[in-house]
Protein backbone atom coordinates (compact mmCIF):
# COMPACT_ATOMS: atom_id res chain seq x y z
CA UNK A 1 0.00 0.00 0.00
CA UNK A 2 2.78 2.37 0.84
CA UNK A 3 3.97 1.59 -2.23
CA UNK A 4 1.45 2.35 -4.44
CA UNK A 5 1.20 5.68 -2.47
CA UNK A 6 4.35 6.42 -3.38
CA UNK A 7 4.46 5.92 -7.21
CA UNK A 8 1.16 8.16 -7.18
CA UNK A 9 3.05 10.88 -4.86
CA UNK A 10 5.67 10.65 -7.40
CA UNK A 11 3.64 10.77 -10.45
CA UNK A 12 1.94 14.08 -8.80
CA UNK A 13 5.00 15.69 -8.08
CA UNK A 14 6.40 14.84 -11.60
CA UNK A 15 3.62 16.04 -13.58
CA UNK A 16 3.85 19.59 -15.08
CA UNK A 17 1.07 21.21 -13.02
CA UNK A 18 3.54 21.13 -9.99
CA UNK A 19 6.09 22.96 -11.76
CA UNK A 20 3.63 25.24 -13.37
CA UNK A 21 4.47 28.81 -12.76
CA UNK A 22 2.51 32.39 -14.20
CA UNK A 23 5.42 32.53 -15.98
CA UNK A 24 4.77 29.77 -17.94
CA UNK A 25 1.41 29.95 -17.88
CA UNK A 26 1.24 33.29 -19.16
CA UNK A 27 3.26 32.24 -22.23
CA UNK A 28 1.24 29.03 -22.83
CA UNK A 29 -1.84 31.66 -23.28
CA UNK A 30 0.45 34.04 -25.83
CA UNK A 31 1.07 30.50 -27.59
CA UNK A 32 -2.90 30.59 -27.95
CA UNK A 33 -2.95 33.89 -29.43
CA UNK A 34 -0.51 32.94 -31.94
CA UNK A 35 -2.28 30.24 -32.56
CA UNK A 36 -5.10 32.26 -33.56
CA UNK A 37 -3.29 34.12 -35.75
CA UNK A 38 -1.53 31.43 -37.84
CA UNK A 39 -4.64 29.82 -38.31
CA UNK A 40 -7.71 32.71 -37.93
CA UNK A 41 -5.78 35.66 -39.38
CA UNK A 42 -3.48 33.67 -41.73
CA UNK A 43 -0.27 35.32 -41.03
CA UNK A 44 2.43 33.50 -42.28
CA UNK A 45 0.92 30.09 -41.12
CA UNK A 46 3.42 27.83 -42.38
CA UNK A 47 5.88 29.52 -39.87
CA UNK A 48 3.71 30.45 -37.48
CA UNK A 49 1.63 27.89 -36.47
CA UNK A 50 4.95 25.94 -35.99
CA UNK A 51 6.72 28.36 -33.44
CA UNK A 52 3.09 28.48 -31.56
CA UNK A 53 3.49 24.95 -31.09
CA UNK A 54 6.88 25.08 -29.78
CA UNK A 55 6.41 28.24 -27.64
CA UNK A 56 3.87 25.59 -26.48
CA UNK A 57 6.19 22.83 -25.92
CA UNK A 58 8.95 24.83 -24.46
CA UNK A 59 6.82 26.20 -21.79
CA UNK A 60 5.12 22.40 -20.60
CA UNK A 61 7.02 22.25 -17.30
CA UNK A 62 9.29 19.24 -16.80
CA UNK A 63 8.52 17.68 -20.51
CA UNK A 64 12.45 18.69 -20.94
CA UNK A 65 12.09 19.38 -24.68
CA UNK A 66 13.93 22.53 -24.38
CA UNK A 67 17.19 23.64 -22.10
CA UNK A 68 17.55 27.20 -22.49
CA UNK A 69 20.86 26.70 -20.06
CA UNK A 70 22.26 24.64 -22.72
CA UNK A 71 22.49 27.56 -24.98
CA UNK A 72 24.34 29.81 -22.94
CA UNK A 73 27.74 30.15 -22.47
CA UNK A 74 27.30 31.37 -19.01
CA UNK A 75 25.76 28.87 -18.19
CA UNK A 76 27.39 25.90 -20.45
CA UNK A 77 30.60 26.70 -21.00
CA UNK A 78 33.30 25.02 -22.91
CA UNK A 79 36.75 24.01 -21.44
CA UNK A 80 38.89 23.23 -24.04
CA UNK A 81 41.76 20.37 -22.87
CA UNK A 82 45.35 21.60 -23.42
CA UNK A 83 47.70 18.99 -22.99
CA UNK A 84 50.91 19.76 -20.93
CA UNK A 85 54.23 17.58 -21.11
CA UNK A 86 56.00 17.30 -18.00
CA UNK A 87 58.77 14.90 -18.02
CA UNK A 88 56.73 11.48 -18.17
CA UNK A 89 53.92 12.75 -17.12
CA UNK A 90 50.89 14.45 -19.58
CA UNK A 91 49.08 17.40 -17.47
CA UNK A 92 45.84 18.08 -19.04
CA UNK A 93 44.47 21.60 -18.27
CA UNK A 94 41.27 23.12 -18.90
CA UNK A 95 40.62 26.68 -20.52
CA UNK A 96 37.58 28.89 -20.31
CA UNK A 97 36.38 29.29 -24.21
CA UNK A 98 33.04 31.88 -25.07
CA UNK A 99 31.80 28.91 -26.86
CA UNK A 100 29.08 26.38 -25.59
CA UNK A 101 29.87 22.85 -24.89
CA UNK A 102 28.10 21.00 -27.55
CA UNK A 103 29.00 17.48 -25.95
CA UNK A 104 26.72 18.62 -23.02
CA UNK A 105 24.09 19.32 -25.59
CA UNK A 106 24.06 15.98 -27.19
CA UNK A 107 24.54 14.65 -23.65
CA UNK A 108 21.58 16.29 -21.87
CA UNK A 109 19.90 18.10 -24.40
CA UNK A 110 15.91 16.84 -25.41
CA UNK A 111 14.67 16.67 -28.49
CA UNK A 112 14.16 20.64 -29.19
CA UNK A 113 17.51 21.22 -28.20
CA UNK A 114 18.66 18.53 -30.99
CA UNK A 115 16.98 20.20 -33.90
CA UNK A 116 17.37 23.73 -32.62
CA UNK A 117 20.95 22.67 -33.54
CA UNK A 118 20.34 23.18 -36.77
CA UNK A 119 19.46 26.88 -36.00
CA UNK A 120 22.30 27.44 -33.57
CA UNK A 121 25.18 26.38 -36.17
CA UNK A 122 23.47 28.10 -38.98
CA UNK A 123 22.25 25.51 -41.02
CA UNK A 124 18.21 26.07 -41.16
CA UNK A 125 18.12 29.51 -43.19
CA UNK A 126 20.76 28.87 -45.75
CA UNK A 127 18.66 25.64 -46.63
CA UNK A 128 15.24 27.76 -47.02
CA UNK A 129 17.51 30.10 -48.89
CA UNK A 130 18.43 27.54 -50.74
CA UNK A 131 14.64 26.86 -51.91
CA UNK A 132 13.81 30.07 -52.30
CA UNK A 133 16.70 30.83 -54.82
CA UNK A 134 15.24 27.69 -56.60
CA UNK A 135 11.88 29.55 -56.47
CA UNK A 136 12.96 32.71 -57.65
CA UNK A 137 12.64 34.44 -61.10
CA UNK A 138 15.97 36.89 -61.08
CA UNK A 139 14.48 38.04 -64.89
CA UNK A 140 12.90 41.49 -64.16
CA UNK A 141 16.20 42.24 -62.10
CA UNK A 142 18.57 41.59 -64.38
CA UNK A 143 16.47 43.50 -67.60
CA UNK A 144 16.25 46.64 -64.62
CA UNK A 145 19.96 46.29 -62.96
CA UNK A 146 18.80 50.24 -61.65
CA UNK A 147 16.46 47.88 -59.33
CA UNK A 148 18.82 47.12 -57.23
CA UNK A 149 19.40 50.97 -56.01
CA UNK A 150 15.67 50.13 -54.43
CA UNK A 151 16.77 46.90 -52.57
CA UNK A 152 19.52 48.92 -51.21
CA UNK A 153 17.94 51.91 -50.44
CA UNK A 154 14.79 49.90 -48.31
CA UNK A 155 17.62 48.24 -46.39
CA UNK A 156 17.71 51.85 -44.56
CA UNK A 157 15.07 50.81 -42.15
CA UNK A 158 17.14 48.46 -40.86
CA UNK A 159 20.78 50.97 -39.64
CA UNK A 160 17.89 53.54 -38.72
CA UNK A 161 16.53 50.88 -36.71
CA UNK A 162 20.17 49.94 -35.33
CA UNK A 163 20.51 53.25 -34.28
CA UNK A 164 17.04 53.81 -32.93
CA UNK A 165 18.10 50.93 -30.38
CA UNK A 166 21.06 52.21 -29.41
CA UNK A 167 19.16 55.99 -28.84
CA UNK A 168 16.75 53.70 -26.91
CA UNK A 169 19.58 53.02 -24.58
CA UNK A 170 19.99 56.37 -23.29
CA UNK A 171 16.57 56.90 -21.71
CA UNK A 172 17.13 54.06 -19.33
CA UNK A 173 14.00 51.97 -20.06
CA UNK A 174 15.65 49.70 -22.40
CA UNK A 175 18.56 48.03 -22.24
CA UNK A 176 20.44 46.49 -25.74
CA UNK A 177 23.73 45.54 -26.53
CA UNK A 178 25.18 46.40 -29.98
CA UNK A 179 24.84 42.61 -30.45
CA UNK A 180 21.41 42.74 -29.82
CA UNK A 181 20.64 46.09 -31.69
CA UNK A 182 21.97 44.58 -34.74
CA UNK A 183 19.51 41.52 -34.06
CA UNK A 184 16.61 43.84 -34.06
CA UNK A 185 17.37 45.96 -36.89
CA UNK A 186 17.66 42.86 -39.10
CA UNK A 187 13.65 43.00 -38.62
CA UNK A 188 13.76 45.68 -41.32
CA UNK A 189 15.07 43.02 -43.71
CA UNK A 190 11.92 41.62 -43.89
CA UNK A 191 13.15 38.49 -44.29
CA UNK A 192 12.45 35.59 -41.84
CA UNK A 193 15.89 33.43 -42.47
CA UNK A 194 17.93 36.81 -42.66
CA UNK A 195 16.43 37.66 -39.57
CA UNK A 196 16.59 34.30 -37.55
CA UNK A 197 20.38 33.82 -38.75
CA UNK A 198 21.91 36.54 -37.77
CA UNK A 199 20.34 36.62 -34.33
CA UNK A 200 21.35 33.02 -33.95
CA UNK A 201 24.93 34.16 -34.22
CA UNK A 202 24.67 37.72 -32.31
CA UNK A 203 21.77 37.51 -29.47
CA UNK A 204 20.06 33.66 -29.47
CA UNK A 205 18.39 34.56 -26.23
CA UNK A 206 16.20 37.10 -28.40
CA UNK A 207 15.30 34.62 -31.61
CA UNK A 208 11.75 33.85 -30.17
CA UNK A 209 10.39 38.08 -30.26
CA UNK A 210 12.38 38.45 -33.05
CA UNK A 211 11.22 35.74 -34.95
CA UNK A 212 7.62 36.49 -34.05
CA UNK A 213 7.87 40.24 -35.18
CA UNK A 214 9.78 39.39 -38.64
CA UNK A 215 7.11 37.11 -39.59
CA UNK A 216 4.01 39.25 -38.23
CA UNK A 217 4.69 42.37 -39.63
CA UNK A 218 5.88 40.65 -43.06
CA UNK A 219 2.27 39.33 -43.11
CA UNK A 220 0.94 42.73 -42.49
CA UNK A 221 3.20 44.35 -45.53
CA UNK A 222 -0.50 44.95 -47.21
CA UNK A 223 -1.74 46.74 -43.67
CA UNK A 224 1.55 48.88 -42.93
CA UNK A 225 3.36 49.74 -46.57
CA UNK A 226 0.14 51.51 -48.69
CA UNK A 227 -0.87 54.11 -46.32
CA UNK A 228 3.28 54.80 -46.15
CA UNK A 229 3.50 54.67 -49.75
CA UNK A 230 0.28 57.14 -50.33
CA UNK A 231 1.99 59.57 -47.85
CA UNK A 232 4.95 59.92 -49.77
CA UNK A 233 3.61 60.36 -53.18
CA UNK A 234 1.35 62.14 -55.30
CA UNK A 235 -1.56 60.61 -57.41
CA UNK A 236 0.39 61.58 -60.48
CA UNK A 237 3.51 59.64 -59.92
CA UNK A 238 1.14 57.01 -58.73
CA UNK A 239 -0.07 57.06 -62.28
CA UNK A 240 3.29 56.50 -64.35
CA UNK A 241 3.10 53.33 -66.03
CA UNK A 242 6.35 51.71 -67.18
CA UNK A 243 7.28 50.58 -70.29
CA UNK A 244 7.33 46.66 -70.82
CA UNK A 245 10.81 45.08 -69.72
CA UNK A 246 13.51 43.54 -72.14
CA UNK A 247 13.31 39.85 -72.68
CA UNK A 248 15.99 38.34 -70.75
CA UNK A 249 17.84 35.45 -72.27
CA UNK A 250 19.40 31.86 -70.43
CA UNK A 251 22.49 32.98 -70.54
CA UNK A 252 22.38 35.87 -68.64
CA UNK A 253 20.02 34.18 -66.02
CA UNK A 254 22.71 31.49 -65.45
CA UNK A 255 25.53 34.09 -65.41
CA UNK A 256 23.63 36.30 -63.11
CA UNK A 257 23.65 33.62 -59.72
CA UNK A 258 26.94 32.85 -60.10
CA UNK A 259 28.57 36.54 -60.89
CA UNK A 260 26.35 37.66 -57.53
CA UNK A 261 27.94 34.85 -55.88
CA UNK A 262 31.36 35.80 -56.49
CA UNK A 263 30.76 39.72 -56.42
CA UNK A 264 29.12 39.64 -53.08
CA UNK A 265 31.25 36.73 -51.06
CA UNK A 266 34.34 38.59 -51.82
CA UNK A 267 33.41 41.80 -50.35
CA UNK A 268 31.24 40.52 -47.33
CA UNK A 269 32.70 36.87 -47.01
CA UNK A 270 30.27 36.81 -43.94
CA UNK A 271 27.19 36.83 -46.48
CA UNK A 272 28.64 33.76 -48.20
CA UNK A 273 26.47 31.17 -46.30
CA UNK A 274 23.28 33.22 -47.15
CA UNK A 275 23.51 34.69 -50.45
CA UNK A 276 26.20 31.93 -51.91
CA UNK A 277 23.15 29.32 -51.10
CA UNK A 278 20.13 31.37 -52.80
CA UNK A 279 22.58 31.55 -55.86
CA UNK A 280 23.05 28.20 -56.06
CA UNK A 281 19.32 27.01 -55.71
CA UNK A 282 18.82 29.97 -58.57
CA UNK A 283 21.82 28.48 -60.87
CA UNK A 284 19.87 24.97 -60.18
CA UNK A 285 16.08 26.01 -61.51
CA UNK A 286 17.78 28.64 -64.36
CA UNK A 287 20.68 25.73 -65.63
CA UNK A 288 17.56 23.42 -66.40
CA UNK A 289 19.40 20.47 -65.56
CA UNK A 290 18.41 19.92 -62.09
CA UNK A 291 15.18 19.30 -62.34
CA UNK A 292 15.02 16.66 -59.53
CA UNK A 293 16.91 18.80 -57.01
CA UNK A 294 15.31 21.79 -57.88
CA UNK A 295 12.15 20.08 -57.36
CA UNK A 296 13.33 18.74 -53.71
CA UNK A 297 14.82 22.19 -52.97
CA UNK A 298 11.74 23.67 -53.54
CA UNK A 299 9.06 21.47 -51.90
CA UNK A 300 9.95 18.09 -49.73
CA UNK A 301 13.71 19.72 -48.27
CA UNK A 302 12.05 23.28 -47.70
CA UNK A 303 9.26 22.27 -46.01
CA UNK A 304 11.05 20.09 -43.56
CA UNK A 305 13.17 22.45 -42.69
CA UNK A 306 10.41 25.15 -42.00
CA UNK A 307 9.01 22.74 -39.45
CA UNK A 308 12.19 22.40 -37.91
CA UNK A 309 12.69 25.79 -38.07
CA UNK A 310 9.49 27.02 -36.85
CA UNK A 311 9.02 25.01 -34.00
CA UNK A 312 12.79 25.11 -32.56
CA UNK A 313 12.68 28.66 -33.01
CA UNK A 314 9.08 28.90 -30.87
CA UNK A 315 11.22 26.77 -28.31
CA UNK A 316 13.45 29.61 -27.69
CA UNK A 317 10.75 31.52 -26.22
CA UNK A 318 11.09 30.70 -22.74
CA UNK A 319 9.44 32.68 -20.12
CA UNK A 320 12.59 33.90 -18.56
CA UNK A 321 13.70 35.16 -22.37
CA UNK A 322 10.29 36.35 -23.58
CA UNK A 323 8.25 37.74 -20.52
CA UNK A 324 10.68 41.10 -20.55
CA UNK A 325 10.17 44.28 -21.66
CA UNK A 326 12.61 44.09 -24.48
CA UNK A 327 9.72 42.16 -26.05
CA UNK A 328 7.82 45.29 -26.30
CA UNK A 329 10.70 46.97 -27.73
CA UNK A 330 11.71 44.56 -30.10
CA UNK A 331 8.41 44.76 -31.51
CA UNK A 332 7.71 48.44 -31.67
CA UNK A 333 11.54 48.47 -33.43
CA UNK A 334 10.66 46.29 -35.70
CA UNK A 335 7.34 48.01 -36.81
CA UNK A 336 9.91 50.94 -37.16
CA UNK A 337 12.46 49.57 -39.36
CA UNK A 338 9.43 47.91 -41.56
CA UNK A 339 8.16 51.67 -42.14
CA UNK A 340 11.72 53.11 -42.55
CA UNK A 341 12.31 50.66 -44.90
CA UNK A 342 9.85 51.29 -46.96
CA UNK A 343 9.93 55.06 -46.72
CA UNK A 344 13.53 55.12 -47.94
CA UNK A 345 12.55 53.03 -50.83
CA UNK A 346 10.01 55.10 -52.04
CA UNK A 347 12.10 58.30 -51.50
CA UNK A 348 14.43 56.90 -53.42
CA UNK A 349 11.81 55.64 -56.00
CA UNK A 350 10.86 59.18 -56.23
CA UNK A 351 14.41 60.20 -57.09
CA UNK A 352 14.53 58.10 -59.71
CA UNK A 353 11.08 59.04 -60.93
CA UNK A 354 12.93 62.60 -60.96
CA UNK A 355 16.18 61.93 -62.80
CA UNK A 356 14.68 59.18 -65.11
CA UNK A 357 12.15 62.27 -66.18
CA UNK A 358 9.10 60.62 -64.93
CA UNK A 359 9.49 56.81 -66.44
CA UNK A 360 10.26 55.10 -62.90
CA UNK A 361 7.06 54.70 -60.90
CA UNK A 362 8.08 55.64 -57.21
CA UNK A 363 5.69 52.91 -55.90
CA UNK A 364 7.99 50.09 -57.25
CA UNK A 365 10.62 51.20 -54.48
CA UNK A 366 8.81 49.87 -51.40
CA UNK A 367 9.05 46.79 -52.74
CA UNK A 368 13.06 46.62 -51.62
CA UNK A 369 12.23 45.44 -47.93
CA UNK A 370 11.86 41.60 -49.28
CA UNK A 371 8.78 40.12 -47.87
CA UNK A 372 8.75 38.23 -51.75
CA UNK A 373 6.57 38.38 -53.15
CA UNK A 374 4.26 40.12 -50.91
CA UNK A 375 5.55 43.65 -51.07
CA UNK A 376 6.15 43.21 -55.07
CA UNK A 377 1.99 42.89 -54.86
CA UNK A 378 1.25 45.72 -52.76
CA UNK A 379 3.36 48.15 -55.04
CA UNK A 380 0.69 46.63 -57.92
CA UNK A 381 -2.02 47.01 -55.74
CA UNK A 382 -1.49 50.57 -54.61
CA UNK A 383 -0.47 51.39 -58.43
CA UNK A 384 -3.93 49.94 -59.54
CA UNK A 385 -6.09 51.81 -57.41
CA UNK A 386 -4.48 54.95 -59.34
CA UNK A 387 -4.74 53.78 -62.35
CA UNK A 388 -6.69 50.34 -63.20
CA UNK A 389 -5.00 49.74 -66.20
CA UNK A 390 -1.47 50.03 -64.80
CA UNK A 391 0.72 46.84 -64.09
CA UNK A 392 3.51 47.22 -61.79
CA UNK A 393 3.59 43.68 -60.74
CA UNK A 394 6.83 42.89 -62.85
CA UNK A 395 8.52 46.21 -62.43
CA UNK A 396 8.22 45.63 -58.72
CA UNK A 397 9.87 42.46 -58.50
CA UNK A 398 13.55 43.63 -59.65
CA UNK A 399 13.41 46.17 -56.06
CA UNK A 400 11.46 42.92 -54.50
CA UNK A 401 14.10 40.44 -55.26
CA UNK A 402 17.02 42.59 -55.24
CA UNK A 403 15.58 43.56 -51.61
CA UNK A 404 16.52 39.78 -50.69
CA UNK A 405 20.30 40.18 -51.80
CA UNK A 406 19.88 43.55 -50.07
CA UNK A 407 19.11 42.46 -46.54
CA UNK A 408 21.36 39.19 -46.80
CA UNK A 409 24.28 41.62 -47.42
CA UNK A 410 23.34 44.12 -44.70
CA UNK A 411 22.95 40.71 -42.25
CA UNK A 412 26.94 39.99 -43.85
CA UNK A 413 27.66 43.69 -43.03
CA UNK A 414 26.66 43.59 -39.41
CA UNK A 415 27.52 39.69 -38.79
CA UNK A 416 30.90 40.96 -39.74
CA UNK A 417 31.05 44.32 -37.51
CA UNK A 418 29.32 42.68 -34.27
CA UNK A 419 29.95 39.07 -34.69
CA UNK B 1 38.56 58.59 -39.45
CA UNK B 2 41.06 57.05 -37.46
CA UNK B 3 37.95 55.31 -36.04
CA UNK B 4 36.69 54.13 -39.17
CA UNK B 5 40.08 53.16 -40.19
CA UNK B 6 40.03 50.96 -37.42
CA UNK B 7 36.79 49.20 -38.05
CA UNK B 8 37.85 48.46 -41.70
CA UNK B 9 41.35 47.39 -40.73
CA UNK B 10 41.94 43.75 -39.04
CA UNK B 11 44.86 45.06 -37.33
CA UNK B 12 46.16 43.06 -34.51
CA UNK B 13 45.43 45.75 -32.11
CA UNK B 14 42.08 45.30 -30.85
CA UNK B 15 39.38 47.83 -32.40
CA UNK B 16 37.51 50.39 -30.67
CA UNK B 17 34.97 48.03 -31.51
CA UNK B 18 35.92 44.56 -30.47
CA UNK B 19 36.30 46.16 -27.29
CA UNK B 20 32.74 47.37 -26.93
CA UNK B 21 31.74 43.84 -27.79
CA UNK B 22 34.35 42.56 -24.97
CA UNK B 23 32.39 43.61 -21.91
CA UNK B 24 30.98 40.54 -20.22
CA UNK B 25 28.52 42.78 -17.14
CA UNK B 26 28.96 42.43 -14.06
CA UNK B 27 26.64 42.91 -10.71
CA UNK B 28 26.60 46.42 -11.20
CA UNK B 29 26.60 47.45 -14.97
CA UNK B 30 25.10 45.16 -17.60
CA UNK B 31 26.66 44.77 -20.64
CA UNK B 32 24.68 47.23 -22.73
CA UNK B 33 25.34 49.95 -19.56
CA UNK B 34 29.26 49.42 -19.85
CA UNK B 35 28.89 49.27 -23.34
CA UNK B 36 27.09 52.88 -23.36
CA UNK B 37 29.33 54.59 -20.74
CA UNK B 38 32.42 53.80 -23.44
CA UNK B 39 33.75 57.10 -24.60
CA UNK B 40 33.66 55.63 -27.78
CA UNK B 41 30.18 54.29 -27.70
CA UNK B 42 28.44 56.95 -29.84
CA UNK B 43 31.24 57.22 -32.26
CA UNK B 44 31.16 53.34 -33.13
CA UNK B 45 27.39 53.35 -33.27
CA UNK B 46 27.38 56.05 -36.06
CA UNK B 47 30.69 54.75 -38.31
CA UNK B 48 28.41 50.73 -38.23
CA UNK B 49 25.14 52.84 -39.06
CA UNK B 50 27.06 54.99 -41.95
CA UNK B 51 29.42 51.84 -43.07
CA UNK B 52 26.51 49.76 -43.60
CA UNK B 53 24.92 51.82 -45.39
CA UNK B 54 27.16 52.48 -47.54
CA UNK B 55 28.73 48.74 -48.02
CA UNK B 56 25.45 47.77 -49.09
CA UNK B 57 25.26 50.83 -51.38
CA UNK B 58 28.42 49.87 -52.95
CA UNK B 59 28.04 46.49 -53.52
CA UNK B 60 24.81 46.60 -55.05
CA UNK B 61 26.25 49.66 -57.14
CA UNK B 62 29.08 46.94 -58.26
CA UNK B 63 26.08 44.48 -59.20
CA UNK B 64 24.38 47.05 -61.16
CA UNK B 65 27.36 47.94 -62.99
CA UNK B 66 28.23 44.25 -64.13
CA UNK B 67 24.92 43.15 -65.15
CA UNK B 68 24.41 46.49 -66.89
CA UNK B 69 27.59 45.86 -68.83
CA UNK B 70 26.36 42.42 -69.51
CA UNK B 71 22.94 43.50 -70.66
CA UNK B 72 24.39 45.93 -72.77
CA UNK B 73 26.82 42.94 -74.06
CA UNK B 74 24.24 40.83 -74.86
CA UNK B 75 21.90 43.16 -76.48
CA UNK B 76 24.56 43.92 -78.99
CA UNK B 77 25.48 40.47 -79.53
CA UNK B 78 21.63 40.00 -79.74
CA UNK B 79 21.23 42.72 -82.42
CA UNK B 80 24.27 41.58 -84.52
CA UNK B 81 22.81 38.57 -84.77
CA UNK B 82 19.26 39.48 -85.65
CA UNK B 83 20.77 41.72 -88.21
CA UNK B 84 22.51 38.13 -90.20
CA UNK B 85 19.32 36.74 -89.48
CA UNK B 86 18.34 39.65 -91.22
CA UNK B 87 20.46 39.69 -93.99
CA UNK B 88 20.40 35.87 -94.72
CA UNK B 89 16.22 36.22 -94.99
CA UNK B 90 16.04 39.24 -97.47
CA UNK B 91 18.82 37.22 -99.83
CA UNK B 92 16.62 34.07 -99.76
CA UNK B 93 13.02 36.55 -100.02
CA UNK B 94 15.25 37.86 -103.18
CA UNK B 95 16.12 34.36 -104.59
CA UNK B 96 12.47 33.91 -104.26
CA UNK B 97 11.23 36.89 -105.61
CA UNK B 98 13.61 35.61 -108.88
CA UNK B 99 12.08 32.42 -109.07
CA UNK B 100 8.73 33.68 -109.22
CA UNK B 101 9.87 36.50 -111.95
CA UNK B 102 11.31 33.60 -113.82
CA UNK B 103 8.18 31.48 -113.87
CA UNK B 104 6.31 31.14 -116.69
CA UNK B 105 3.48 33.86 -116.79
CA UNK B 106 1.05 32.20 -118.59
CA UNK B 107 -0.06 30.18 -115.89
CA UNK B 108 -0.83 33.03 -113.75
CA UNK B 109 -3.13 34.07 -116.42
CA UNK B 110 -4.76 31.09 -116.62
CA UNK B 111 -5.67 30.26 -112.99
CA UNK B 112 -7.79 33.65 -113.13
CA UNK B 113 -11.23 32.24 -114.11
CA UNK B 114 -13.69 35.14 -115.26
CA UNK B 115 -16.85 32.54 -115.43
CA UNK B 116 -19.80 34.61 -114.53
CA UNK B 117 -21.76 31.59 -113.69
CA UNK B 118 -19.21 30.31 -111.94
CA UNK B 119 -18.60 33.24 -109.45
CA UNK B 120 -22.11 33.35 -108.66
CA UNK B 121 -22.21 30.18 -107.80
CA UNK B 122 -19.15 30.55 -105.38
CA UNK B 123 -20.59 33.99 -103.73
CA UNK B 124 -24.03 31.93 -103.36
CA UNK B 125 -22.02 29.05 -101.26
CA UNK B 126 -20.00 31.45 -99.32
CA UNK B 127 -22.96 34.01 -98.33
CA UNK B 128 -25.12 30.69 -97.26
CA UNK B 129 -21.91 29.60 -95.64
CA UNK B 130 -21.03 32.91 -93.42
CA UNK B 131 -24.92 34.05 -93.25
CA UNK B 132 -23.09 37.57 -94.51
CA UNK B 133 -23.89 39.80 -97.55
CA UNK B 134 -21.24 42.39 -96.76
CA UNK B 135 -18.44 40.72 -99.15
CA UNK B 136 -17.06 41.16 -102.73
CA UNK B 137 -15.39 38.29 -104.66
CA UNK B 138 -12.12 40.05 -106.13
CA UNK B 139 -10.64 36.89 -108.13
CA UNK B 140 -10.72 33.22 -108.24
CA UNK B 141 -8.31 30.82 -108.93
CA UNK B 142 -8.05 27.02 -109.91
CA UNK B 143 -5.96 25.56 -106.97
CA UNK B 144 -2.87 24.61 -108.14
CA UNK B 145 -1.76 22.91 -104.88
CA UNK B 146 -0.01 19.36 -104.44
CA UNK B 147 -1.58 16.59 -105.11
CA UNK B 148 -5.14 16.16 -104.03
CA UNK B 149 -5.92 13.96 -101.10
CA UNK B 150 -7.21 10.27 -102.93
CA UNK B 151 -10.98 9.42 -101.70
CA UNK B 152 -9.97 6.89 -98.79
CA UNK B 153 -7.45 9.28 -97.01
CA UNK B 154 -10.22 12.51 -97.25
CA UNK B 155 -12.43 10.01 -96.08
CA UNK B 156 -10.23 8.85 -93.06
CA UNK B 157 -9.53 12.40 -91.89
CA UNK B 158 -13.23 13.59 -91.78
CA UNK B 159 -14.30 10.56 -90.22
CA UNK B 160 -10.98 11.32 -87.66
CA UNK B 161 -12.37 14.76 -87.11
CA UNK B 162 -15.71 14.52 -86.99
CA UNK B 163 -16.62 15.18 -83.33
CA UNK B 164 -14.54 18.71 -83.66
Amino acid sequence: MEIFANTVKGLIDGSGFMGLTWQNGLMILLSFVLFYLAIKKQYEPLLMLPIAFGMLLTNLPNAELYHSYLWDPATNPYFAPEYIEQGSNVIVEFTKHTSLDYGRVLHEGGLLDMLYLGVKLGIYPPIIFLGIGAMTDFGPLIANPKSFLLGAAAQGGIFFTFLGACLLNLTGIADFTLKEAGSIAIIGGADGPTAIYLTSKLAPQLLGPIAVAAYSYMALVPVIQPPIMKALTTEKERQVKMGQLREVSKLEKVVFPIAVTIIVSLIVPSAAPLVGVLMFGNLMKESGVCGRLVNTAQNELMNIITIFLGITVGATAVAENFLSPKTLFIIALGLIAFCVGTACGVLLGKLMYIISGKKINPLIGSAGVSAVPMAARVSQKVGAQSNPSNFLLMHAMGPNVAGVIGSAVAAGVLLSVLG
Amino acid sequence: MNLFLNLMSESAEPSVIDRLLSYTGDAEKSVAQQQISDPDYWGSVGIITVTGILVVFLILAILIFFFWLMGTLFKAVDKSKKKKQEAAAAAKAQEAVQKAVEAPVVEEAAEVEDDGELIAVISAAIAAYTDDEGFTIKSVRKHEGKRARSAWSAAGITENTRPF
